[in-house]
């Protein structure tokens, strides 16, 4: 039950000060400008190329939603309350991360305007869309698990972001830096980098390695998120 | 003692040293890839150092071990370890046995029925090794899509097993299998082997069709007779059809009836496709005797013809007209060119077995269909012309005449089958070059078969080459031919997978909304929203 309390907190405070909106503001409007400027040239009921640029605007609006879960605790003093209240470690990651991510989903709901649009005035693979989702909405809970990671090892929000948007970037884009390595490390390069793994969905191709990967990115960062949090404990 | 506290002193900068050289190490190992000396080397001074380090000032070592946060932070690093460990096995088996699932509604991920049917029924092992050189960042252009596309093979039979293989790595292989070009892929089976150079499931499947059957249909154009060439050639030529059905598993060879007393035994089917000078009685014997016999003749007419070939079509009851078509409907002829009859949909049967992309016939002939077909011949109109087309029969005309010329719809292409007469009365073999006597029984057996496109033109190079979106559509109408006149129990047929048209053209209103909406009001609301959150709790 600590679990959905935390998350609950963490929603009401999200929606009680502007800042969600402008980041869901900011969002959309990033987001509507590319779609429009996407469809407006290809002239075709397509999303596959928004996907790509979705979650490069991704990279840049989840740390601005996660910079603050833990670290503005950690600031304000409240993060010790929060420990000695009867609630364990891995629920108050769980709930900070199904908040965050709940935030995300509202986010992103807008966005099926663009599949009406494209219904209303074309011909869309609605399947291949739909695929598109799942990757977008894996790689946006990976990005809050980086998010949630990089907060609780610093009280600084500002350096939250930056690290977190840095390890994505990074991870983002070591496809291409998988051409600077030969043999088997190449290959294991190129698979952590992200950036195939998504563009698979947006193809309308869903593997189960891409699945296993994006979510075996989420669980181990929650997992680190949590021992870092309990690591206070013995500082 | 001096010296002790000195090396007690030392002791902390050594193992800091000793960290830094191991953590080097950790930066060779992956730049380098390899064991190499100046790892090891790096290894070896970091171990000596740490070394040092714990032996020199043993007690400091573990007293920071007894440390709580050093107890309880070795017990979650550890934790770390092993839980990030397991998720590196669970990672590595879910890209061992991966499984694909497509969304695409064309299917664009997916076997097609063809192939599953074929790697299915597979009782045989078949190895496949696919030949890829590295580049210089050990990445191979196409690499990934060659294997996920040979893995949908391996989900489907544990007789299929892939390699992959650098033939800059593993040259003694690459000449064992006569590669000389990356990528290549070969198929091996049984001690037969065939190599495709494409990753695409027409080529893989059809590779290991033949290496499962070990031998391809042989298909003889014939020649002489001012045929089109098969090599590429400033007139009419079909060297673009002919490569397009090397990959349909379809081997043609050009043969001059006069050359020979009789048609090959090998022969799987015979082209003759718009002849300027007149056959020989001998040339018409040995063709009309191979077609009565169980043969099977594609036959590309062409409006106007020189030769008159109509005496190689009357045992099935069919003629060529003496006039061209045009149709003036929109869809059924390209804008401005009425004689350029656009086929949209074939008539499904025998023959088109699957929807084909839509094929364009410049200068088509009609092919007249009996109502009443000869005894035992049956007759299947493979592609039709519109109700608004009509047939020029005057050579010179330069426009439609409504009144005079006779209106559609035509049947522009035609299949048509007759069981082989009294069994089979097969003429006595004469010694010939070929690997058989005159009218020896075609490959095929019981039934003669006979294929009439009213155009030549549609499949030669000229159209083919000039656009490759009508080009796909043609050569698969004559590859469907062909393949039903060489048509064996097990030869793969597979369907075109034609990406839908997701094309939307947005008009002036459409286009502002576009912008607007999502760029626009959509945000706006929500940040309309954030402001009442923000007055209200002020």
């Amino acid at each position: 039950m600590g679990l959905f309390t935390v998350a609950r907190r963490e929603l009401t405070s999200y929606f009680g000060s502007p800042v969600a909106y402008i980041v869901a503001a900011a969002f959309l409007a990033l987001n509507g400008f590319l779609f429009a400027a996407v469809i407006s040239n290809s002239q075709q009921a397509d999303m596959s190329f928004v996907f790509g640029d979705v979650a490069i605007v991704l990279l840049f609006v989840i740390p601005g939603i996660t910079m603050r879960l833990i670290a503005e605790e950690q600031r304000l003093g409240t993060l010790e309350l929060l420990l000695t209240a009867p609630v364990r470690d891995w629920e108050v990651i769980l709930g900070k991360f199904l908040a965050a991510f709940a935030l995300f989903i509202l986010m992103l709901v807008p966005t099926g305007l663009y599949v009406v649009f494209l219904v209303a005035f074309g011909h869309p693979d609605l399947s291949t869309i739909l695929s598109g989702y799942i990757g977008i909405v894996l790689l946006g809970a990976a990005f809050i698990g980086f998010g949630l990671v990089t907060s609780a090892l610093t009280q600084s929000q500002l350096v939250a972001f930056i690290v977190a948007f840095v390890l994505g970037l990074i991870l983002w884009l070591l496809q291409g830096l998988a051409v600077t390595f030969s043999g088997g490390v190449a290959s294991v390069v190129s698979f952590l980098g992200l950036s195939q793994h998504v563009s698979n969905f947006s193809s309308g191709l869903v593997q189960s390695d891409d699945v296993v990967y994006l979510l075996s990115l989420i669980v181990c960062s929650l997992f680190v998120a949590t021992r870092i949090l309990e690591s206070r404990r013995y500082r | 003692m001096r010296g002790d506290d000195l090396l007690r002193r030392l002791a902390p900068y050594a193992g800091i040293l000793g960290g830094l050289l191991l953590f080097a190490a950790a930066g060779v190992a992956l730049v380098v890839g390899t064991a190499s000396p100046a790892l090891v080397w790096l290894l070896i001074a970091a171990g000596l150092l740490l070394l040092f380090f714990v032996v020199t000032d043993p007690q400091v070592v573990v007293n920071a071990l007894k440390l709580r946060g050093v107890r309880y932070g070795s017990n979650a690093g550890l934790m770390t370890v092993v839980f990030i460990g397991i998720f590196i096995v669970i990672n590595f088996l879910a890209v061992k046995h991966n499984v694909q699932w497509d969304f695409t509604q064309s299917g664009r991920y997916t076997l097609s029925s063809a192939t599953v049917k074929l790697v299915k029924g597979l009782k045989q092992p078949v190895h496949i090794i696919a030949f890829y050189a590295k580049g210089p960042g050990g990445q191979s252009s196409g690499e990934s899509a060659a294997k996920l596309l040979l893995q949908r093979y391996t989900a489907l039979s544990h007789e299929i097993s892939v390699t992959f293989v650098d033939p800059d790595v593993n040259p003694a292989l690459a000449r064992q299998y006569h590669v000389t070009v990356s990528p290549t892929i070969v198929v091996t089976s049984n001690g037969h082997e065939d190599a495709v150079q494409l990753a695409a499931e027409q080529d893989i499947s059809s590779a290991i069709e033949n290496v499962i059957e070990g031998k391809t249909p042989v298909v003889y154009f014939l020649t002489g007779n001012g045929e089109p060439s098969l090599q590429p050639a400033s007139g009419p030529s079909f060297s673009s059809l002919v490569s397009f059905l090397k990959k349909n598993n379809l081997q043609a060879k050009p043969l001059s009836l006069l050359t020979v007393s009789a048609i090959p035994s090998d022969a799987a089917a015979v082209v003759e496709a718009a002849p300027t000078t007149p056959y020989s009685p001998k040339e018409k014997e040995i063709l009309l005797s191979y077609l009565e016999h169980g043969g099977h003749v594609l036959y590309f007419a062409e409006p106007f013809g020189k030769v008159d070939m109509n005496w190689l079509l009357k045992p099935f009851g069919l003629s060529v007209s003496e006039g061209l078509v045009a149709d003036l409907s929109p869809s059924g002829s390209l804008p401005n060119q009425p004689q350029a009859i656009v086929i949209q949909a074939y008539d499904r049967g025998s023959v088109v077995k699957h929807q084909l992309p839509p094929g364009v016939y410049l200068d088509a002939t009609s092919i007249n269909v009996p109502a009443k077909p000869p005894a035992g011949v049956t007759v299947e109109p493979i592609a039709q012309t519109s109700q608004q087309s009509f047939l020029v029969t005057n050579p010179k005309a330069t426009a439609i005449n409504p009144a005079t010329d006779k209106r559609g719809p035509f049947a522009i292409a035609v299949s048509a089958e007759k069981p082989v007469a009294s069994a089979t009365a097969k003429p006595a073999a004469t010694p010939t070059p070929s690997p058989a006597g005159p009218g020896s029984s075609p490959s095929t057996g019981a039934v003669s078969r006979l294929v009439v496109f009213g155009s030549t033109l549609f499949a030669t190079d000229q159209v083919l080459t000039a656009n490759p979106s009508i080009g796909e559509g043609n050569s698969e109408a004559a590859a469907a031919a062909l393949q039903w006149l060489t048509e064996s129990p097990n030869h793969i047929v597979i369907p075109t997978k034609t990406p839908a048209d997701r094309s939307m053209v947005l008009v002036g209103w459409q286009s502002n909304a576009l912008v607007f909406v999502n760029t626009l009001f959509v945000p706006a609301i929500v940040l309309f929203a954030g402001v009442v959150v923000w007055l209200r709790r002020r």
